[in-house]
C-alpha cells in the first residue's frame, strides 16, 4: 500500500514540475520525463523482480523447458523496453519515430519466436499425416 | 527501494533555473549568453538521465536475460 502511495504521489508531482518546465524551457521537458519514466521502472524493480521469480517458479514445477521460458522473458523484455522508449519518443511529438521503434521491437520478437513457432509447425505436422 | 525522486527534482530545477537565467539575459539583451546557458544546462541534464539510463538497461539486460 505504502508502495502505490509513494508512486502516485511521486507521479503527481513529476506531473506538476513537468507543467511548468514544458511551459518554461521546453527542451527539458523530454529529459524530465524520461527521468520519471526511468525512475517508476527502477521503483518497482523488486517487486519485478519477485514476479519474475514467481513465473519461474510455476514454470520449473509444470515441466516447462528453460528454453522456452528464455524465450518468453527475452520477449517480455523487448516489449517492456519497446514500449518505454515509443512512448517518450510520442511524448516529445515523434510520433513517427515511437512507430518504427515499436516495428523495430515487433521484428525483433517475431524473430525470437520462430524456433518456438517451428516446433509447434512441426509438432502439428507430425499429428497430421 | 525508494523513488528516485531526487533525480526528477535535480532535472526540473535545472529547467527552471535555466529558463530563469535565460529570461535575465535575454532581456539584458545578451542573447548570445542565453544560448550558451540554455545548451550547457541541457547538456547537464542529458549526462545525469544518461547515467540513470544505464542503471535502467542494465536492470532490464538482467531480469529478461537480454
Amino acid at each position: 500500500m505504502a508502495t502505490i502511495a509513494q508512486l502516485a504521489g511521486a507521479s503527481l508531482i513529476a506531473t506538476l514540475l513537468l507543467a511548468v518546465v514544458r511551459q518554461h524551457s521546453p527542451s527539458f521537458a523530454v529529459p524530465l520525463s524520461l527521468a520519471v519514466a526511468v525512475a517508476v521502472f527502477l521503483f518497482i524493480l523488486p517487486d519485478l523482480v519477485e514476479v519474475v521469480r514467481l513465473v519461474q517458479g510455476y514454470a520449473l514445477r509444470g515441466g516447462i523447458a528453460d528454453s522456452l521460458l528464455a524465450t518468453v522473458m527475452r520477449v517480455l523484455g523487448i516489449a517492456y523496453l519497446t514500449e518505454i522508449a515509443a512512448g517518450v519518443c510520442r511524448d516529445a511529438g515523434e510520433a513517427a519515430l515511437a512507430q518504427r521503434v515499436e516495428l523495430g521491437g515487433k521484428v525483433l520478437i517475431l524473430l525470437l519466436a520462430v524456433p518456438v513457432l517451428n516446433a509447434v509447425l512441426t509438432l502439428v505436422l507430425r499429428l497430421v499425416p | 527501494m525508494t523513488f528516485d525522486i531526487d533525480l526528477v527534482f535535480k532535472v526540473a530545477a535545472i529547467g527552471i533555473v535555466v529558463a530563469f537565467i535565460d529570461i535575465v539575459l535575454t532581456k539584458a539583451r545578451r542573447d548570445e549568453f542565453a544560448q550558451v546557458i540554455t545548451l550547457v544546462g541541457i547538456a547537464a541534464v542529458f549526462l545525469v538521465v544518461a547515467q540513470f539510463l544505464s542503471h535502467f538497461f542494465q536492470a532490464v539486460r538482467s531480469i529478461f536475460n537480454l
